[in-house]
């Protein structure tokens, strides 16, 4: 009998879970310490909070771990957790110019205040797969780790300074585009409430702010191929740890913690409108959770192109980029493809059928009309 | 470290918490009060994917009380994969009592159809929308279409059905048919097939829309003029199964699926599972009723 | 100034949202809340109190105007963190039935793209009734959510109040909303979609 069941549903879903995990531990390997996900995976964490909208590296660890790795279904959970959670305040402006700096370089200007840091980043190494690492030891995780800190100097260490931004040099010799007053400014929360259109740059920023890395690289990449008007350069990009405040109840500013960010500023030239006017600089920002250079760096080209009136080319498009960087909608949405759409197909074919029974039905008519045409006597 | 004892699942009645709870209510108070028109809402994420359910899930969650019966169907089946999962995370957060039989339900929360058999005064239904829009298909921003439904600027709706006839000598739209509201606003019923479009129509139940992704909840009161548009002499009609009959109990004045055995032949069944599980029983059954529907059993 | 203690955030909101749904949905039927151990200020019913814990928190703005309207005022404040706004922007207005109507046209309506930007009006009257009552107008309600037509007479609100309600909801779909409460704690829910006919205005004028 070949009667397709739907019943059984509710097993069929359970049987699947217990499968899942069954897949995730089958080979009876050690379980990943949260631990070793945060530190050997950060990266993956920093991409995970970023996206899911949450700086929590401890959930963003289990979370990686719940899903096998799969950065998107992280991503996920940790947004859904996140919705789940009290909002009790929101923090002071943060200011990145307070930052403890892990990495500070410019593209735009040979040397800048406190010189091109580089920090940790693989831009510089040759991308040569490393077979050595799979036979690390905990023994020369150690004897690396001794090695590092012996070469550290303790009689040359400086006391930490935080240091002005190229775009504070840029303003003062009065380079930058002035702020135009016509923009909308109005500060609104986007996981509040629904995006509106056109969106405040507030808007644009956060939305961008948890969008997803590779959906944010390929509007940016396509702005710069051609397929738009930017090409800007990097004025700055930073990455390292900025306070965050929280003004309490009774109105005293109190320090909560610290969270480590990475924040691009793109300079682009524009007009400013008038004629003869001379070009003037503008600014496209980036700001995320944790070290991603991409991200920021895409933010910061959308950001710019976000702003310029000429809407064909994509990246230029504030629904089109905003919508469709957008995470987890679109994770959900492209999935929502698999769940069962046979009663919606059933009316399209209905539909069909009844066409070609129209179209040939219409064939057959003018078949005999044509037939008895020929009949007729001359 | 993370201690695991303070995660233990602890969580508020129906999962949301009251701020959003309120947010929503509010706005479907105001979704009432203009049939068809979207309202924009916050739609916070939920442990469920995007384009799976989360509009329909806000607004049972919203609305959901400890008293009340819980049934939900998707393409017409409660025993459907996503349907289980959604009656199961529903029932988690609020120990609700859960139904496959449509009159004891108070909530139904639908995927893509309406009930065969008919609902009731004290019932809400509540839609799983995956496209609020109906203009989307002619208009591709959202500014503009919020534009056009304020200034009721409906034309280029009309010439693209006008289009699809000229083309394929019939409006070429199946499931999610657009309707107009109380003669004001067209809206999206969701994907339910065009057989169930007539039954929103001076219902006796109220009807509410949600859609998660696109963060917007409509709503049609009972007792509403709901008119799927056509033409003068271009008129809607709903899906012709005169030529089918469902193997089971040879009915065919209810929404049939196509099926096909293992030996390859082609079989139609009712797709409403509670409707066709009470034929069968040859149970008690109060069938919708609409005009397309008293015209075929009139023949 | 009492701190209202005895209401539950989660069950008692749910259950009154409920019948606010199922008042709005059909316009003119008389629901009944609760009647629970609130004690509001003079001049505010019962269950317009409830309405206001019910539905707002610190996202929205509401006004109270008219008798005792300062107390009224700190009352809701207080018990919802509602913030008191002018009746300009306010999503909430608390009034009773013998206001000014002038109010009416104070209040924000939406606008085009956005109708449901606009205030939704909670009207304290003496008494509702579908049998008829002494001093009392009748309103006659049709439109959706309403089978054929719907005969309401509210005693202590001034036709001119509904007047001017009928004047703003013209414009449909901008308008406002109403919410209207007796000293029995029954309520019946009128959006703007309807369209009501008064039909006999003898109440007199306080």
């Amino acid at each position: 009998m070949g009667y397709v069941a739907v019943k059984g549903g509710t097993d069929a879903i359970h049987n699947s879970q217990e499968l899942v995990e069954f897949y995730r531990l089958k080979n009876a390997t050690t379980p990943l310490d949260v631990k070793q996900i945060k530190s050997q995976l950060r990266l993956a964490i920093d991409k995970v909070m970023g996206e899911g909208g949450l700086y929590a590296p401890d959930y963003a660890g289990i979370a990686l771990k719940q899903a096998e790795g799969e950065v998107f279904e992280a991503a996920f959970i940790l947004r859904a957790f996140r919705t789940t959670l009290q909002r009790r305040y929101y923090s002071e402006t943060i200011n990145t110019r307070e930052m403890f700096i892990k990495r500070k370089i410019s593209a735009s200007f040979r040397e800048i205040p406190g010189g091109q840091v580089l920090g940790p980043t693989r831009d510089y190494t040759q991308r040569i797969l490393d077979t050595s690492k799979a036979g690390e030891t905990p023994e020369a995780v150690e004897k690396f780790l001794e090695t590092f800190e012996s070469k550290i100097n303790q009689d040359k260490l400086q006391t930490v300074k935080t240091y002005a931004k190229v775009i504070d040099l840029l303003k003062a010799e009065g380079l930058l585009k002035k702020v135009d007053p016509n923009e909308d400014h109005s500060l609104i929360d986007i996981t509040r409430e629904a995006i509106r259109f056109p969106a405040p740059r507030s808007a644009r920023l956060q939305m961008m702010c948890r969008a997803e890395t590779g959906g944010l690289m390929a509007m940016g990449y396509s702005s710069m191929r051609g397929f738009g008007s930017a090409h800007p350069t990097v004025g700055e990009l930073r990455y390292g740890s900025v306070p965050v405040r929280i003004k309490d109840p009774s109105g005293r500013i109190r320090y909560a913690g610290k969270i480590e960010v990475t924040e691009a500023e793109m300079i682009s030239s524009v007009s400013v409108g008038k004629k003869n006017a001379i070009p003037k600089f503008t600014i496209g920002y980036g700001l995320c959770f944790g070290q991603n250079d991409t991200k920021v760096i895409c933010m910061g080209i959308l950001d710019t192109t976000m702003r310029s009136p000429d809407v064909n080319a994509p990246a230029n498009d504030q629904e089109f980029v905003l919508y469709h960087t957008e995470g987890i909608e679109s994770m959900g949405f492209t999935n929502h493809l698999k769940l069962p759409h046979y009663v919606d197909f059933q009316s399209g074919l209905n539909s069909i059928r009844a066409a070609m029974n129209r179209n040939s039905d219409k064939k057959l008519a003018q078949k005999q009309e044509a037939e008895t045409a020929q009949l007729l006597p001359i | 470290m993370v201690e695991n004892k303070k995660y233990v699942n602890k969580y508020n009645f129906a999962f949301i918490d009251e701020a959003t709870k309120k947010e929503i209510r509010r706005k479907l108070l105001k979704a009432v009060a203009i049939p068809g028109y979207q309202v924009p809402y916050s739609s916070p994420e939920m442990p469920i994917s995007r384009g799976w359910g989360t509009g329909g899930l806000h607004i049972t969650l919203a609305v959901i009380g400890k008293e009340d019966v819980f049934k939900i169907i998707d393409q017409g089946s409660d025993a459907s994969v996503n349907a289980c999962n959604l009656r199961e995370f529903v029932h988690m957060m609020t120990n609700c009592k859960t139904t496959f039989d449509t009159t004891e339900a108070t909530l139904i929360q639908t995927r893509h159809r309406i009930t065969e058999e008919e609902l009731n005064e004290k019932q809400i239904y509540i839609y799983q929308v995956p496209q609020p829009e109906p203009l989307r298909s002619v208009e591709r921003y959202e500014n503009k279409t919020r534009q056009m439904h304020g200034e009721a600027d409906y034309a280029k709706m009309w010439v693209s059905l006008y289009e699809s006839f000229v083309r394929h000598g019939d409006i070429m739209l199946g499931a999610g048919y657009p309707v107009k509201v109380n003669g004001r606003y067209i809206m999206a019923p969701s994907p339910i097939p065009k057989w169930d479009v007539p039954n929103i129509n001076d219902s006796k139940a109220l009807h509410l829309f949600g859609a998660g992704r696109e963060k917007r909840l409509y709503a049609v009161p009972p007792y509403t003029k709901v008119e799927p548009l056509e033409f003068d002499d271009v008129k809607f009609s709903v899906e012709d199964f005169s030529t089918y009959e469902c193997f089971k109990t040879g009915y065919n004045k209810a929404y049939l699926d196509e099926l096909y055995f293992d030996d390859g032949s082609k079989h139609f069944v009712i797709n409403d599972s509670n409707f066709l599980d009470k034929l069968v029983e040859h149970a008690p059954l109060k069938q919708h009723s609409n005009k397309y529907l008293n015209k075929l059993n009139e023949a | 100034m009492r701190r209202e203690i005895n209401y539950d955030e989660v069950f008692d909101a749910q259950e009154q949202f409920r019948l606010l749904l199922d008042s709005m949905a059909h316009p003119g039927k008389i629901n009944l809340l609760p009647d629970m151990d609130v004690v509001p200020p003079t001049g505010l019913n019962k269950g317009s109190a409830l309405i206001a814990f019910a539905l707002l928190n610190t996202d929205v703005s509401f006004h109270a105007s008219g008798v005792n309207s300062k107390e009224i005022s700190s009352y809701i404040a207080l018990n919802t963190t509602s913030q008191p706004v002018t009746v300009h922007d306010a999503d909430f207005i608390f009034i009773g039935g013998l206001h000014h109507e002038g109010i009416l046209f104070e209040a924000k309506t939406g606008n085009l793209p956005y109708p449901e930007e606009s205030a939704t009006f909670i009207i304290d009257v003496e008494t509702t009734s579908q049998e008829a009552i002494d001093d009392a107008i009748l309103i006659v309600l049709k439109g959706p959510g309403i089978k054929t037509e719907e005969r309401v007479y509210i005693k202590g609100i001034q036709a001119e109040l509904l007047a001017a309600v009928k004047e703003q909801n013209t414009e449909f779909p901008l308008g406002v909303d109403l919410m209207i409460t007796d000293q029995q704690n029954r309520v019946i829910c009128i959006p703007r979609s309807n369209q009501f006919v008064i039909e006999n205005a003898t109440a007199t004028i306080a």
